[in-house]
């Protein structure tokens, strides 16, 4: 990738209001999100944040760094659990645009010092008089 | 393959950009703004079409149930978004419909079967136009 920049963006912790929240907005209430004992008990550390969470917060970071009108095309892998405490961070790194203009982001959500999602998009061009 | 579809019916509401937003620790509602100015409208997240899915159209946990899955053994594999004319903007009308689109039969590296099901769901605006198309793949293992 011919990466023009990186920026990295912090978030956190994630806390269980947060995740209240998320089932709020999202209608998704399973209790591995929102109950620790209820996680652990299936074996998980904690509870951990719906997967749709993990993926939010890189679109979230990727329509503070580049704009949301610029976002074309967007899409997440899901790796491993975004457990609730942690404080995972977003790295994106943007390509420079090819001659239509277009760029291509690369981004991962890292937590614990593990990827937890990684991300990719493609941007449509800078408005005329901006800058990458 | 047997063909499943669900019809959808969206708005895109400003509470519900705000209340995502504000979920996934969005520095301001201003960044999801244009240029500031609330007479356009908010933009919504990139994610915001299928993490609001469950209040408008038939609750993903139902669809799964009716494609046979044991939800115990389901993983979330991917997710990805077309926006052809740009992010969604508050007050926008969408319709379409959420479709099994593939299924497939694999093994993981630790010789688990695993069955991969490909849900992919379109929305058009008012005048028809095309808004966005999300694909989710959703993983069942053993």
């Amino acid at each position: 990738m011919n990466a023009a920049a990186t920026w990295r963006r912090e978030f956190g912790p994630i806390q269980l209001e947060d995740l209240v929240r998320y089932a709020g907005a999202s209608g998704d209430f399973n209790m591995l999100h929102l109950d620790a004992r209820r996680a652990q008990e299936q074996g998980y550390r904690t509870n951990l944040a719906h997967g749709m969470y993990g993926a939010g917060l890189l679109g979230v970071a990727l329509a503070e760094h580049v704009g949301c009108e610029r976002i074309r095309r967007f899409g997440v892998r899901f790796v491993a659990p975004l457990w609730c405490g942690s404080s995972p961070s977003v790295t994106i790194r943007v390509s420079r645009p090819d001659a239509q203009g277009v760029a291509a982001a690369e981004m991962e959500l890292i937590a614990d010092g593990r990827v937890v999602t990684t991300g990719w998009a493609e941007l449509a061009p800078v408005d005329e008089g901006e800058e990458l | 393959m047997e063909e499943f579809s669900w019809p959808l019916a969206m708005r895109v509401e400003r509470g519900k950009i705000r209340e995502l937003a504000r979920a996934l620790h969005a520095a301001s509602d201003d960044n999801l703004d244009v240029a500031g100015d609330d007479r356009v409208g908010l933009f919504a997240s990139p994610t915001f079409p299928s993490a609001v899915l469950n209040h408008w159209g038939r609750p993903v946990a139902d669809i799964l149930i009716e494609l046979g899955c044991d939800l115990n053994r389901v993983l979330h594999g991917s997710e990805e978004y077309e926006y052809p004319s740009g992010p969604l903007r508050e007050g926008q009308e969408l319709r379409g419909e959420i479709r099994l689109v593939g299924e497939e039969q694999k093994t993981g590296s630790d010789g688990t079967p695993m069955r991969l099901l490909h849900l992919e769901g379109a929305l058009e605006d008012q005048r028809g136009g095309p808004c966005v198309r999300f694909r989710r793949t959703i993983i069942e293992k053993g």
